[in-house]
């Protein structure tokens, strides 16, 4: 064990992995920084690029991407008052406020350390946290296995986008297009209508590239196209003093920073629940507990350190419920199932028994991700401004290429950019139409996991349901998914605001 | 949203009525007694859609009635007007011959194409820019690909 664990870590440290990570974060803070464009958007264009990069290499990457995303939305968010990525927003409460008063890199600066700091607490969580849990996981059979993925449905469904409905029909019609292939009990092609290409299924990339990134990017279009606001970046001042954040400082939203990564992390670890939602209630928080409430919104240090320690908390985390239970909790985690796949990896419990080097390896990446996010974070800040500065017509455009390139290079066949193309209209009227683009992934990814563990829950119990209560941990999370189900009616019903 | 709620739970439950009843026997080998159909998933989750798609159409349909009704001032305003119908069909269209053009004439020819096709719908005007962003982009990609990816695209 001992030596799987050391092996791991020795395995993060090489110097091509090491050169990896940083370029990751890079990327990650450079997409993150770009209004409208976030870390997922990154991971799923970067994905089938990794699939010529080691396992632990491509991991390693993506979750520097992931990390660095993180931090980077908060760059615009600061400077323009419109977050790179939605988890942003409230960071920007802040944030803006400080940098209207001529100090955008002290708040950009305590923004990367309350990143970093609040990234490293929820990825010590995980170590700690995921093989302990998979050991219980690994304890469960089909039909709890079963019961849990409809729970995870449930969830998903209910507290990401506005409406409980809107969520369960976008999870089922992932579902639906991820028995397109072959069927696993038969192994007879299932609704190719034909298409030979079809047979081993709608590639995830296809889906993630489409409805992820190009989907965002035609909103983009409609936005440029309605006369998109230009809004100014502001300047830093001369002062020294404004331009840095003092151990002074730094002590005083010690504690808010704490809090929020508790916060993060334990929003990070349930299925459904993301980073945005964990920024407000971080900053939320902060604001309770401070002595001047007042101060808040109106430029206020511990502000920006609350809300950005709560949301990079919630990176690390969301891979519980993934390494744990199989089942990720978001729609990075969905997509970095993308990338276990493509190196013959199926993420989930047994992962620790099988692939132990390469967890423990993906471990050590993600600590060091976080001080690369540090230094690249921390030198770069005057740079990746400059970013912000590219107009969106050359953006735009260079990213409706690389979508087309990313797609084609998941296994070079241009009926996988077809369908990437398709997903993405697909993608851009289920945004306008509030239906969670995330729950129809997630669902995707979830639907063979939940065909395979039906079938053999529906041959365990004979056909009949009411052997359910032999199955005491299944009948419970059943019991558990109508509760919620019920709890989420009502809730909308007495119109109260949705979360995520 | 409500008036696009409505309409998109009609079709929503019309779909699900017609690959249960059509689509989905037609595109599936029926199984053995003892296990699951091939059919089973898909039919179920297509019955989930169309159901929910239902209730999604009598969830909105009491304001909708007093609208009609004229017990209710307005409704909200639609979700796509004309110039989200004009990004769907042009950049629908445009992606569509981007991906002839890259399976005729290869990636470079489409890269070039596109980035300028696009720079341009979207406004742009230094042709300059537009020149160098338009040549480097794809042939950067491309040698990038070849060279560390390994892989020759068309």
């Amino acid at each position: 064990m001992i030596e799987t664990i050391l092996a791991g870590f020795v395995d993060a440290v090489a110097p091509i992995n090491l050169m990896i990570i940083a370029a990751g974060v890079l990327l990650g803070i450079i997409v993150g920084a770009i209004p409208g464009l976030n870390a997922p958007m990154a991971i799923a264009i970067a994905v089938p690029l990794t699939f010529y990069m080691s396992p632990l290499g491509a991991l390693a990457f993506l979750l520097g991407v992931n990390k660095g995303g993180s931090f980077g939305g908060s760059i615009s968010g600061i400077l323009m008052n419109t977050p790179g990525s939605p988890e942003a927003a409230a960071t920007a409460i802040d944030g803006y406020p400080l940098a209207q008063k001529g100090k955008p890199l002290k708040a950009m600066k305590m923004a990367l350390y309350a990143s970093v700091v609040g990234d490293t607490f929820s990825d010590i969580v995980l170590i700690l946290v995921a093989a302990p849990l998979a050991i219980l996981a690994l304890k469960m059979g089909p039909v709890e296995i079963c019961a849990l993925v409809i729970f995870a449905f449930t969830m998903i469904a209910g507290l990401v986008g506005k409406s409980v409905i809107k969520g369960l029909i976008a999870a089922a019609a992932g579902v639906f297009f991820s028995t397109i292939g072959t069927d696993p009990t038969l192994a007879s092609p299932r609704l190719t209508f034909g298409f030979i290409d079809l047979q081993s299924g709608i590639p995830l990339m296809a889906i993630g590239i489409g409805m992820l990134a190009l989907s965002e990017v035609i909103l983009q279009i409609e936005q440029k196209l309605r006369g998109g606001i230009d809004v100014a970046i502001l300047k830093a001042a001369d002062v020294k003093a404004d331009r840095g954040v003092s151990w002074l400082e730094f002590r005083g939203c010690l504690r808010s920073i704490a809090r929020s990564a508790v916060i993060g992390t334990l929003i990070g670890a349930l299925p459904g629940l993301g980073a945005t939602i964990a920024g407000f209630l971080g900053y939320g928080a902060a604001k309770r507990a401070s002595s001047t409430p007042e101060e808040f919104g109106k430029g206020k240090l511990e502000g920006v350190a609350a809300a950005e320690a709560a949301n990079s908390a919630v990176v690390g985390a969301n891979l519980i419920p993934l390494l744990s239970l199989g089942i990720p909790g978001n729609v990075s985690a969905a997509l970095l199932v993308g990338a276990f796949i493509i190196h013959g990896v199926t993420p989930g419990p047994w992962m620790f028994e099988e692939h132990g080097q390469l967890v423990y390896g993906m471990f050590a990446a993600m600590l060091i991700a976080n001080v690369m996010n540090l230094i690249i974070g921390h030198f770069g800040l005057r740079g990746f401004v400059h970013v912000l500065r590219v107009p969106k017509p050359i953006i735009l455009p260079v990213l409706v290429l690389l979508c087309l390139t990313g797609a084609y290079l998941n296994d070079q066949s241009f009926l996988a950019v077809g369908l990437m193309i398709a997903f993405a209209l697909l993608g851009y009227v289920m945004r306008k139409l509030e239906f969670s683009f995330v729950t129809f992934i997630i669902g995707f990814v979830l639907g063979p996991m939940l065909e395979l563990s039906l079938s053999q829950a529906y041959i365990i119990m004979q056909a009949d349901i009411t052997r359910l209560v032999n199955y005491p941990i299944a009948f419970s999370i059943v019991i558990l998914t109508v509760v919620a189900v019920g709890r989420f009616a009502m809730r909308r019903r007495e119109g109260e605001a949705p979360a995520g | 949203m409500r008036r696009a709620d409505f309409l998109s739970g009609t079709l929503l439950a019309l779909l699900g009525l017609v690959m249960v009843v059509w689509v989905i026997p037609a595109e599936t080998f029926s199984g053995d007694e003892g296990e699951i159909a091939p059919a089973f998933v898909p039919s179920v989750t297509m019955i989930v859609i169309g159901v929910l798609g239902a209730l999604l159409v009598l969830a909105r349909l009491p304001v909708l009635m007093r609208y009609l009704g004229g017990l209710a001032g307005t409704l909200d305003a639609q979700p796509f007007d004309r110039v989200s119908l004009k990004v769907i069909f042009i950049t629908g269209a445009g992606l569509f011959a981007a991906l002839a053009v890259f399976a005729g004439f290869g990636y470079i020819a489409m890269g070039i194409a596109t980035v300028i096709a696009f720079s341009l719908y979207l406004g742009r005007t230094n042709w300059v820019a537009l020149a160098v962003v338009a040549a480097l982009v794809p042939v950067g990609t491309y040698f990038v690909v070849l060279h560390a990816l390994r892989v020759a695209m068309p």
